[in-house]
């Protein structure tokens, strides 16, 4: 049972850390964003070339293959979003946007690097540690601190200071925010780092443990989108709480009744929650247009 | 000559998801991300009812349609009342639980070993073997599907969904229970699918989970796109193009793999470019935004 | 004919209380008022009324149904119809497709009505001959074709209130339905409110121009964050100055 958890741990990481950089552009910049898979895929591409291929040190790697999907969020932004946002698009052009170019970008990976899954070598096979019980790989153990640094570093940010603050403002309503002063520029560019990183975080995670290919990001982004929905759009913990969740009930449900009802667990808890609590864990609620 | 009907069906088979996709992204003005599990939904059903059971052609189509039609419900009910985002995320969820399905239920569609042998239709007495019968039952159910939503769109039910299009708010202070609207629309565009399947699974008589991928999905949502939304010909002529192109990539000599991460790069890229620029596709009767 | 009443309402958004405890039985014919300044909370009050944001607490009710819980398709049916401060139409298609969409009960809203279409042509042509009949009261017979788009600001709030009579509803609530309309047609659309509520409908309007009120309304309810502060006969209300000075102030 605990050795569930423990299973669990990895994926429930992943899901937070994506469900929270997609939750976070969503509450600023007001679109679904299919292109936030990407983001996970370019980092563990960006991961695999300069580690798999450049044979670079480690954390040099690692920040590297961040850069990576920092870059590509905020260049994404530049070169289809912003250009839209000023053709005074709506949410839905943007969201048909988003898929095409989560379609271009995932091809062109494609063609670049081929289809196979590429591997990045972790040195000798780390076979694991055990603990209470259990075991846990380094990978294991690594991405769940990190995802829980990043969750609690999150949650102070916009919590405590000051940019935090605006990104909120912001995000509970741009108008006002506006017409307020908040620097909207600022506040996005914040926003699509911080997101781009997080999916980083994500990419490089799975590009150790599973490997890469051009549609791995798919399904992580799908996940960590119902884990944001089940936190809520209002906090950090939420999300974390939503992701160790699913990732839980996916591997439960996955022992109980075979591995391919696990995207069949998650998503019928999606649809739970949206039947009894739209808003999510600890979110406000999930109203429609205002009147 | 072969080859020429060949594309010819799969653009039939298309324009049968396209022309049901628009009657909710081009005339409701909602998106989903499910159609390609629906299509999957129909070709399973029909490929499953045929081989296993022996049923007939029709049968198929139907089970397929009305399977396709209450879990369409499943779906909506919960998600639709919400904002629309919510039931983008749900319909999102749903095709790829229904993929993983397919993809891992060995007992039940073998997984990626996929549904051989499904044998070729046989309606009343027509034995439809050859590639041109073929076209002709395309041909009829492109049709039908058509028929379906140009009767709908052009009826007063028609006229709430292009109001919950433009204002959904208004619709509802005017007494229209714009749910039940949307939850109908998307039940049929759900069957039509459906109907799409069955005739794909006869048709290749092979199927695998690879064809029913949320990229499929958002090939047919290209297809709408492009070709353009709320109208007559527009799904059709998105089909026909985003079809008919890699087989064109492969004439010139290109190799298949190549050939098919050009097409996903000219749709998606061309996807962008329109919402950008042209928003109602080539010829569209509505622009996306604005 | 049932009557619009509520009880106890409270609504409040992000702490900011925008009806706060509003008990109002507004009369069965006639027509009633709402002024107040920016932000009293009389459109969130007409919201909660016609459903379309729920109370956190307080019932609204329509003769002796209760309809807090309503969606608002069901309150529209039940009779009361509404229009919005800042004016919805569709303004893609024309007047008349707009009247038309607002006629209540058609079987060809139904999907296998539409997709056979018994009986629809004459439903349609029935509802037609109406749409035209109400285009003719509001005077926009002859842009009944007309895109609403195209139309003057002024028509559009006269094809707003087609639409709501479109529906056979008898409680019309109108969400400031002179604002921003030039003189010539404030008169028109007054003119036209009168003979509705000779002909029997209950109006209750929302409005920041007092010399409209003061024309046409024979109650008036005065609101001030989120509550009532006065109601009454119009001239008394009206003649109140430290109304008028709170109003303005």
């Amino acid at each position: 049972m605990l050795q569930i958890l423990a299973n669990s741990l990895l994926a429930a990481s992943i899901y937070a850390l994506v469900g929270l950089g997609f939750g976070l552009a969503y509450q600023v910049t007001g679109f679904l964003n299919f292109a936030h898979g990407i983001l996970i895929t370019t980092a563990a591409y960006g991961l695999y070339l300069f580690r798999g291929v450049l044979g670079l040190p480690w954390p040099i790697s690692l920040a590297l293959a961040l850069m990576c999907s920092i870059t590509v969020s905020l260049l994404l932004y530049a070169c289809v979003f912003g250009p839209l946002r000023r053709f005074a698009s709506t949410p839905l052009t943007m969201l048909l946007a988003s898929l095409g170019t989560y379609v271009v970008v995932q091809n062109v990976l494609s063609l670049v690097f081929g289809d196979r899954i590429q591997t990045v070598q972790t040195g000798p096979v780390l076979e694991g540690v055990g603990l209470f019980g259990v075991r846990l790989t380094l990978v294991q153990m690594l991405t769940a601190l990190s995802a829980i640094v990043c969750v609690a570093l999150l949650h102070l940010m916009l919590q405590q200071s000051r940019i935090g603050r605006m990104i909120r403002a912001f995000a509970d309503n741009p108008e006002y925010a506006a017409i307020v002063g908040i620097p909207g520029r600022r506040v996005l560019l914040v926003v699509l780092a911080v997101s781009g990183g997080l999916a980083g975080v994500a990419g490089v995670a799975l590009a150790v443990d599973t490997g890469v290919t051009p549609g791995m990001g798919m399904h992580p982004f799908m996940i960590g989108v119902v884990a944001a929905v089940l936190g809520g759009n209002r906090s950090a913990w939420g999300v974390a709480l939503g992701a160790v969740l699913l990732s839980l009930a996916q591997n439960y449900g996955g022992w109980m009744f075979g591995s391919q009802w696990q995207d069949a667990v998650a998503f019928s808890i999606l649809l739970l929650f949206l039947l009894l609590r739209p808003q999510g864990f600890l979110g406000r609620a999930a109203h429609k247009v205002t009147v | 000559m072969e080859y020429l009907t060949h594309i010819m069906i799969l653009a039939m088979i298309y324009a049968i998801l396209a022309i049901s996709l628009d009657l909710l992204v081009g005339r409701t003005g909602f998106l989903s991300i499910a159609h390609a599990a629906f299509y999957g939904l129909g070709a399973y059903t029909s490929a499953l009812l045929a081989v296993k059971c022996g049923a007939g052609f029709l049968v198929g189509v139907l089970a397929g349609m009305g399977f396709a039609c209450v879990v369409s419900f499943v779906v909506s009910l919960p998600s639709l009342r919400l904002h629309d985002d919510y039931f983008v995320i749900a319909t999102f969820g749903f095709q790829m639980i229904l993929f993983s399905i397919f993809n891992n239920w060995m007992n039940l569609t073998r997984g990626p070993l996929g549904i051989p042998g499904i044998p070729h239709p046989a309606i009343f007495g027509w034995q439809v073997n050859s590639h041109w019968d073929f076209l002709l039952l395309a041909g009829i159910f492109a049709a039908f599907a058509y028929f379906v939503v140009h009767r709908i769109s052009s009826s007063p039910f028609g006229r709430v969904l292009h109001a919950i299009r433009e204002d959904e708010v208004f619709a509802k202070a005017l007494g229209k229970n714009t749910l039940r609207f949307k939850v109908t629309a998307f039940a049929v565009s759900a069957a039509l699918a459906a109907t799409a399947g069955s005739l794909y699974a006869h048709y290749i008589s092979y199927i695998d989970p690879t064809s029913f991928t949320v990229m499929e999905s958002i090939l047919v949502i290209s297809m709408v796109i492009i070709g353009g939304a709320d109208s007559a010909w527009g799904p059709l002529i998105g089909a026909v193009v985003l079809v008919a192109l890699p087989e064109a990539l492969r004439l010139v000599g290109m190799p298949s793999s190549v050939a098919a991460n050009l097409r996903q790069i000219f749709y998606g890229a061309l996807l962008v470019v329109m919402m950008m620029f042209r928003s109602r596709g080539l010829v569209g009767r509505y622009s996306f935004g604005r | 004919m049932n009557a619009l009443r509520c009880e106890k309402l409270f609504k409040s958004f992000d702490g900011v209380h925008a009806v706060s405890g509003v008990t109002l039985e507004f009369p069965a014919s006639g027509i009633t008022a709402i002024i107040g300044p920016n932000g009293a909370g009389k459109t969130t009050l007409l919201n909660v009324l016609t459903g379309f944001v729920r109370p956190e607490a307080g019932r609204c009710f329509l003769g002796s149904h209760e309809t807090t819980r309503l969606p608002p398709h069901r309150i529209v049916l039940m009779g009361v119809a509404r229009t919005f401060q800042n004016l919805r139409l569709i303004g893609r298609v024309s007047a008349l497709e707009n009247v038309l969409l607002a006629r209540p009960r058609q079987r060809g809203e139904h999907l296998l009505p539409a997709l056979l279409r018994f009986g629809v042509a004459r439903e349609e042509a029935d509802n037609q001959q109406e749409a035209m009949r109400l285009l003719h009261f509001a005077d926009l017979d002859n842009l009944a074709n007309t895109s609403a788009g195209e139309l003057s600001y002024g028509q559009q709030k006269l094809l707003t209130l087609a639409c709501c009579l479109a529906t056979e509803a008898h409680i019309l609530l109108l969400d400031e339905p002179v604002a921003g309309v030039a003189p010539e047609m404030v008169a028109n659309i007054l003119t036209l409110l009168r003979r509705l509520s000779a002909n029997g409908k209950s109006i209750v309007l929302v409005e920041h121009d007092i010399e409209a009120v003061r024309r046409i309304a024979d109650l008036v309810i005065v609101m001030d964050e989120g509550k009532v502060i006065a109601q009454g006969a119009a001239h008394d209300v009206l003649g109140r100055a430290e109304i008028m000075e709170a109003y303005l102030g």
